[in-house]
């Protein structure tokens, strides 16, 4: 059996055996933690490397938190020597796109590669991974196999160092399937009884608003609840498939609340999708969500010495590749500094609800779009996002430069987008259809934030 | 609890703190510890029974980047989990920006307002100068790549067997 380094993209690393036990035991890197006790299981020998010290191992193992990594990759790359094209293997959550990787990468693993790592590195067809000798790869994809690693290892929720939850993984077996998310659309679902006894979500509190529990009576008591509305407005909820997030279910858990928890101070915490192509002013003004909290603030009885106060979390869209939005553009309207100007909230006497003061910015949803677009001879755009002088930029800056030398289809409207290398499996050509029906119908010719920039 | 000097490479940095900082702030944090040391006697490194530090993250950094071997740190052994939560937030003013992320992730609001952290404020300086809509960079897309440095390192290869590493 062979070597396996871990790259860590810092200082020159030497090969440093990994004991079984001793790294990515952080419960933040759980899914990586079941590939190198694969690795390690199947015969090999696991440590760090470094670029300069990649080619003195077998296989090369690296995984892309989120699409940075990716740009981390792009920069360090004159530091490899020839041959990791032989070597290196990606995967993780922030892989989007194979194309810049082509020339470097042995094989790119799409979601998750547990239970599969040992075999993407004795080189056998696998269904959800892209070899660098593929030319006609079309790959489907079957999540679960992190399920199974939990259930093997017998891990619980709950478990995890300083009582953090064990593991974090809401959306295995996601079934909320909003036409911007992309693990629903990228990933199967695991059948129902894959899911028996299986419980996910962030500090077992994530869930969709209705089944919000405030802690009944002999239930568990959440005092810090945390879910995902994911639009600011109940139309564009439904422009994304999220119809059953009405305004009347926000203010009918807001009420259960009040009638239920024996907390005296309770926080919710509210995910928000703003930037949304088609969104206009009315859907980050915010002003229809605060009014729901005024509604029910207002209903409320002088002597309720209960208070809720609700954080508002924002993140710019992205159109992600394998998702029904994937031919969107970027919205370049700038709603965190729209919100910085206007302060959205709401402050009333047992309610208080606030918008996050730090939302991903339109440049960086820009950048995003623009790994997950990326072609052969793209290499030049990704490489310079990474240099210096557009580093210095400002965010509307950044969002000039790549309007003005990057192509449209990178950050725009297109219908080209890369998926070849893998097959969607769901039936998106008539999903896609049924979104833009949904856009057609909440929104037709209203004047959009787009159209302003 | 009296201030001791430890050598640095016995201190811990907290993963869980919630703060970061920007370059040219840690260079101005650099250039303080080494232009007043007595400064760190005067308000140490604060650690746990472990040695990892519950206060002064950043200034730990700093002072290993300012190449200082023995580093003042104060023991706060007697703090219970949540005295030793509250100081990591009440400690941390001055340098640094809150991370918002794990700030709002794995912290609690109600605490964080009680400890008089105020979530709501915007901080300063995030957006770019040009203001909403703002001027478009005048350098083209060769010249951002021509700023690119070259961190290829050098190859050496051994004349008799041929293996190669990095320099």
């Amino acid at each position: 059996m062979g070597k396996i380094g871990v790259l860590i993209l810092d200082k020159q690393v030497r090969f440093r055996q990994i004991s079984k036990g001793t790294a990515f035991d952080d419960i933040k890197h759980i899914g990586f933690r079941a590939i190198i006790d694969e690795c390690i299981e199947a015969g090999h020998e696991v440590g760090y490397v470094s670029p300069e010290t990649a080619h003195t191992v077998d296989k090369v193992v690296f995984s892309l938190v989120s699409y940075y990594e990716a740009y981390n990759l792009i920069s360090n790359k004159t530091r490899f020597k020839k041959g990791i094209e032989n070597k290196l293997i990606l995967g993780g959550a922030g892989m989007s796109n194979a194309i810049p990787f082509r020339d470097m990468a042995y094989a790119v693993c799409f979601g998750r590669g547990e239970n599969t790592i040992a075999d993407i590195i004795a080189g056998k067809p696998i269904e959800n991974v892209w070899y660098n000798n593929d030319k006609d790869f079309t790959g489907k994809y079957e999540i679960g196999q992190l399920k199974r690693w939990i259930d093997t290892k017998g891990i619980q929720h709950g478990e995890g160092p300083k009582g953090l939850s064990g593991f974090q993984e809401s959306h295995l077996g996601c079934r909320k399937k909003c036409y911007f998310c992309q693990y629903t659309w990228k990933n199967k679902f695991v059948k129902d009884d894959a899911l028996i006894g299986y419980k996910s979500g962030l500090n077992d509190c994530e869930n969709t608003i209705a089944e919000i529990d405030w802690g009944r009576e002999g239930g568990k008591q959440n005092n810090h609840n945390i879910t995902a509305i994911d639009g600011a407005t109940e139309r564009a909820r439904r422009t994304v498939n999220r119809a059953n997030i009405t305004n009347l279910k926000i203010i009918e858990t807001l009420h259960r609340f009040f009638e239920q928890t024996a907390h005296e101070v309770a926080t919710l915490k509210l995910y928000c999708v703003v930037g949304y192509p088609w969104e206009t002013q009315k859907d980050v003004d915010f002003k229809e969500l605060l009014d729901l909290f005024e509604i029910v603030d207002k209903s409320l009885s002088d002597s309720e010495p209960r208070k809720l106060h609700v954080f508002i979390t924002c993140t710019h869209f992205v159109p992600m590749p394998f998702t029904p939005m994937q031919g969107e553009p970027v919205n370049a309207f700038n709603v965190r500094e729209y919100l910085h100007k206007h302060k959205p909230q709401y402050v009333g006497r047992n309610i208080v609800a606030k918008i996050m003061s730090q939302i991903s910015s339109p440049a960086a949803a820009m950048e995003q779009a623009v790994f997950n677009r990326s072609k052969i001879g793209d290499d030049k755009y990704m490489l310079s996002i990474t240099s210096p002088l557009y580093n210095k930029l400002g965010s509307n800056e950044k969002i000039g430069f790549i309007k003005k030398h990057f192509p449209e289809r990178l950050w725009g409207r297109t219908d080209d987008i890369i998926h070849d290398y893998i097959k969607a499996p769901y039936d998106l050509e008539n999903v896609i259809k049924a979104y833009r029906q949904n856009v057609e119908t909440f929104y037709g010719n209203n004047k959009t934030n787009l159209d302003t920039v | 609890m009296q201030i001791e000097y430890v050598k640095a490479n016995k201190i811990k940095i907290n993963p869980d703190n919630p703060r970061v900082i920007k370059d040219e702030r840690f260079k101005k944090l650099v250039q303080s510890v080494r232009e007043f040391p007595k400064m760190l006697e005067i308000r140490p490194i604060v650690v746990d029974a472990n040695m990892m530090v519950l206060g002064g993250n950043m200034r730990l950094r700093a002072c290993i980047e300012a190449g200082m071997k023995e580093i003042p740190v104060l023991r706060a052994d007697t703090l219970t989990d949540e005295e030793q939560r509250r100081f990591i937030i009440a400690d941390n003013v001055g340098f640094g920006d809150w991370d918002w992320e794990p700030l709002s992730n794995d912290w609690d609001s109600e605490q964080l307002i009680d400890w008089g952290v105020n979530v709501w404020d915007q901080p300063s300086g995030i957006y770019g100068d040009d203001g909403f809509g703002g001027k478009r960079p005048d350098f083209s897309l060769d010249d951002a790549i021509g700023s690119i440095k070259d961190n290829s390192v050098a190859e050496c290869k051994c004349p008799k067997c041929g293996f190669q590493w990095a320099k």
